[in-house]
């Protein structure tokens, strides 16, 4: 009969224990919602039209786009308490395509805790912690590729299209924007490099303070405005520069300086 | 150019053999004498007598296939009920035995004889490093009751080869294979000499396959043409009676082999195997016997995608060099009906190999090529020190097993790669150690004259593999993703209970059924690291997982199989077989517009790559006393409905084909086989055959073949 007891007692205080334990082990789920990024590309407040020889930049250029691809990374929202929520649980750096609808809405695996927000950043291209050669083998981010000899990685970003030249020539240009060289003298080998320049960027969000609530699903529109990458502070020539500036660091750095305002908040949905 | 003289050669050379065998057997060799060969040659074997074992195990004779279409062990493995295996290609067929695949199945040769795979997306598992043409017998014992061959989870199957025998007076012989098939214009030959008298004898053989690419019932060509060359050579002396030492070597090649369904194809691979055994019977009035083995066995593999369409952009290159170096001491003491079985073995393994990647890219106008070289292992080690004893026993008319194992298992690696994010030790303690208990009980009761009955419980301990510790993203699971290995992986712990009653009959054949119940301990899955920590290297992978343990996972299913008395001219033989797996939680991750955007947990999930139910019946006909017997053999398996929605595994269809064929032997030196495989042109896949990579579409089994063997001996 005693061991019974004994042996009873053992179980109950077992399952008090183990019962402890899990409550100890499983915190209480903390609020928090889901926030989506929809990205749009417009011109002059206008969807982007793809292949038609209809805009005209600050410099005067027309031009015409055919493709609109870039990644953004490490989007963080400031919390007013002051922490900081980074978007990493799942994917640290995302890739836009114009071409490539599924691309352009982001829902975040993270969830975002609830409160009161004062703004969101993130980063225009890939820091250079994280810019590794070869970590994108599918396309289409490995499409992105950046030439080992010019500082590896992949492109921040890549508008493709043509403008219409001093000649009146319809020709093409690669606005590209990634790891910047030095070279030696005025010369464009890639023997005479002798150092590489980081041109990503970190982008504020002009009025993006909101409040989240507990299961809120909120749809922020982004939209990146594309004339603004060829004015303000600079006025982007093609003719001074040419279709190519992957190779050319003065031209990269005012294409960085300009995106500062490219992108904005138009609306955000709640639900 | 090159290439057509070897083959020009390589057929010279068995024509000249075939003619050297035909004039040998008409010219010399009396009925008498070939009688007497016969009686002779019969080497000791192993006799297991099926009906004594307490567990389920087949044993599989070369008689049974040596003239049908076999390309490889794997694929004929898959006619053995509750055995399935994974189509990557036209050959080298990973078996699966009752769910269980990859290390949990232990497949080894001549009894202790490991090969360690150097291919990471497992184009060349054990099986296919040895040619079936060359193989004995084979054994396939499910369950973890078999302790004496080292660590076993979920099965074994023990591949014996044609080892060198004594003969009471000088003698020698040779034999001759040559076979073809259509559809994928496949031939293989086959040569073997052995020889000796009782103190020195020998055996050597060798032969060539070459297949070309099959195409399947649906119409569609599949690139899966393979080429291999293979060897092997053996020596033994009997330095006392009873005291018996055998040295063997064998060289397999595989070369252009295609695998349709992973991302590279093999270039080459090289396996040399070498082993020494020594066996002495009858040492004393106790010891009935003892037995040493060494062996060596290495690996040289490598592959590429430089015939894919993908190379244009991304070349990848991958050698891998693995080398397994072992032995084992086993000794067998009887007095009176006690009969005790001890033994010692150790196993070490080594293997390192590289990726290298090159990308071309053109710039605006400008070409560049980028390279990265990664290792996949760097010096990765694997050591297994094992002790076991098994006891057998008649107790009160019960014939009773017990075995217990102990090993101690380490294993390191040279890696410098590191991944620890957010805190948390994704890959960086590299070493570690276990120390693993296995053991069995079994019993077999004679319930009438006909009827017995078995039971057996085990727990088998496994060490995770070289590959599921230190990997470094490959795809070498059934899902595209790449894999990265985990050094800390806790060893996987099957229990598992077997039952199973035979009914057998002089006048009415033999039935018997069994079912399982296995519960798994520290399964290894593959776990989903998030993009953010690690990204995969290889194209068309869509993410990294990491080899983890989960909590458990269980396995059940049956066998049953019906033989008709073996004294009638006609025979029948019906099987029927079928495995179910179940996570009890399972994590699947949600997928909204190509991005994972959250996760929920599955309760009884199905395990992924479980094969569905399946049947088969046989039948045939001895005609002019034995010497013409045609064959007939349908097949149904069911579609495979109950599939993982954690690993997002499609569904099957169920199929049905059938196959054809007629066996004469006109006399003992030759014989001549004919048949068709796929009789319907049935476009069909097996539940576990891969996807056609860079698609959804799977890998169809070939379509209708015709074959014939024929074979000469003396």
């Amino acid at each position: 009969m005693r061991f019974w007891i004994r042996l009873s007692c053992l179980v109950v205080l077992s399952c008090y224990l183990s019962a402890c334990k899990k409550g100890n082990n499983t915190p209480p789920p903390t609020p928090s919602g889901t926030i989506i990024f929809s990205l749009e590309h417009q011109v002059k407040g206008q969807p982007l039209t793809e292949d038609e020889l209809i805009y005209t930049n600050a410099a005067g250029n027309d031009y015409l786009i055919t493709e609109v691809k870039y990644f953004i990374s490490d989007i963080a929202f400031y919390h007013n308490d002051g922490t900081i929520k980074v978007i990493r649980e799942w994917e640290d750096i995302f890739y836009v395509d114009e071409d490539i609808p599924e691309t352009k809405t982001i829902q975040f695996f993270d969830k975002i805790p609830a409160g009161i927000y004062d703004s969101i950043n993130f980063i225009f291209g890939i820091t250079e912690e994280k810019n590794e050669s070869f970590m994108y083998v599918n396309p289409p981010e490995v499409n992105m590729f950046w030439p080992e000899v010019l500082g590896g990685g992949y492109h921040y970003m890549m508008i493709n299209g043509k403008w219409k030249d001093e000649a009146g020539f319809i020709t093409p240009f690669d606005f590209h924007l990634g790891i910047g060289q030095l070279y030696k003298g005025n010369d464009y080998h890639v023997d005479s490099i002798y150092a590489f320049v980081q041109n990503y960027f970190k982008v504020s969000l002009p009025g993006s303070s909101f409040i989240m609530e507990e299961n809120d699903t909120l749809t922020f529109r982004l939209t990146m405005k594309i004339e603004n990458w060829f004015e303000n502070p600079h006025i982007f020539d093609f003719n001074q520069w040419g279709g190519a500036i992957m190779q050319n660091q003065q031209a990269m750095h005012i294409v960085k300086e300009n995106g500062w305002d490219v992108f904005s908040i138009t609306h955000i949905i709640r639900k | 150019m090159k290439k057509l003289l070897i083959e020009g050669r390589s057929r010279l050379l068995f024509r000249l053999v075939i003619c050297c065998v035909i004039f040998r057997a008409t010219g010399n060799l009396t009925a008498q004498e070939a009688l007497n060969q016969d009686t002779i040659k019969l080497k000791e074997v192993e006799v297991y007598g099926e009906t004594e074992k307490f567990f389920p195990v087949k044993i599989i004779h070369l008689k049974t296939y040596e003239s049908d279409a076999v390309r490889d062990i794997g694929d004929f493995l898959r006619q053995e009920p509750n055995v399935s295996g994974i189509r990557k290609g036209g050959v080298a067929i990973d078996p699966v035995v009752r769910g269980f695949k990859y290390s949990q199945v232990t497949v080894l040769l001549n009894s202790g004889v490991k090969i360690e795979g150097g291919c990471p997306n497992r184009m060349d598992p054990v099986a296919a490093h040895v040619e079936s043409e060359n193989i004995q017998k084979i054994e396939i014992i499910k369950g973890p009751y078999v302790l004496k061959y080292g660590p076993v989870l979920g099965a074994l199957i023990n591949l014996e080869t044609e080892l060198p025998h004594p003969y009471a007076k000088p003698e020698i012989h040779g034999e001759a294979l040559y076979g073809f098939e259509s559809n994928w214009n496949g031939q293989r030959e086959h040569v073997t000499l052995s020889g000796g008298n009782n103190k020195v004898f020998f055996n050597a053989s060798g032969g060539y396959k070459g297949y070309g690419s099959y195409s399947a019932g649906n119409e569609e060509q599949y690139k899966t043409s393979f080429r291999k060359m293979y060897g092997a050579a053996g020596l033994g002396f009997m330095v006392k009676n009873n005291h018996k030492i055998i040295l063997t070597y064998a060289y397999d090649q595989g070369k252009d082999v295609m695998y349709p369904s992973l991302p590279m194809d093999e270039r080459l691979d090289q396996t040399h195997i070498g082993s020494f055994k020594y066996t002495g019977q009858h040492m004393s009035k106790i010891w009935q016997s003892v037995e040493f083995q060494g062996y060596f066995s290495s690996v040289h593999h490598v592959m590429d995608n430089l015939n894919r369409p993908a190379s244009k952009t991304m070349q990848a290159v991958t050698t891998v060099d693995a080398r397994d170096a072992g032995g084992k001491l086993n000794g067998i003491l009887q007095s009176g009906a006690h009969k005790i079985q001890l033994g010692l073995d150790f196993e070490h393994i080594y293997k390192d190999g590289n990726k290298k990647m090159t990308m071309k890219m053109v710039m605006e106008g400008d070409s560049f090529t980028s390279v990265k070289c990664a290792n996949v292992w760097l010096d990765a080690l694997y050591n297994n020190l094992g002790a076991y004893a098994e006891y057998q026993i008649p107790l009160k008319g019960i014939d009773l097993t017990a075995a217990i194992r102990l090993d101690y298992n380490q294993a390191n690696s040279s890696d410098t790669f590191q991944l620890v994010n957010n805190g948390i030790a994704y890959f960086d303690d590299l070493g570690s150690n276990y120390f693993n208990i296995s053991f069995s009980l079994g019993i077999k009761k004679q319930l009438t004259s006909y009827l017995s009955l078995s039971a057996a419980f085990g727990r088998g301990t496994r060490s995770p593999s070289i590959l599921e510790r230190y990997i470094k993203l490959m795809p070498v699971q059934y899902d595209s993703y790449d894999y990265l290995g985990n050094p800390q992986l806790l060893p996987e712990k099957n229990h598992q209970a077997d039952a199973s009653f035979e009914f057998s009959h002089p006048s009415l054949g033999a039935l018997t059924v069994g079912g399982f119940f296995s519960l798994i301990t520290d399964y290894i899955i593959g776990k989903v690291i998030p993009p953010a920590v690690i990204k995969p290297s290889t194209l068309g992978a869509p993410g990294v997982k990491q080899f983890s343990n989960t909590d458990l996972v269980y396995l059940t299913g049956f066998e049953a199989t019906y033989q008709s008395p073996s004294d009638r001219k006609w025979g029948l033989l019906i099987n029927a077989a079928a495995t179910y797996g179940t996570e009890p939680e399972a994590v699947k991750y949600i997928i909204s517009g190509g991005q994972v955007v959250g996760e929920e947990t599955v309760k009884n999930d199905p395990l992924p790559e479980i094969p569905p139910l399946e049947g088969s019946v046989q039948f045939f006909y001895k005609f002019f006393q034995n010497k013409l017997i045609p064959r007939l053999k349908v097949r149904l398996v069911s579609g495979q409905n109950r599939v993982s929605q954690s690993y997002g595994e499609p569904k099957t269809p169920g199929f049905i084909t059938a196959a054809a064929s007629i066996n004469y032997s006109p006399c003992k030196f030759a014989s001549l086989a004919a048949g068709i495989d796929n009789i319907f042109d049935t476009p069909y896949y097996e539940h576990l055959n891969r996807r056609i990579i860079g698609s959804t579409e799977r890998l169809y089994e070939p379509g209708r073949v015709f074959y014939f063997t024929v074979i000469l001996k003396i």
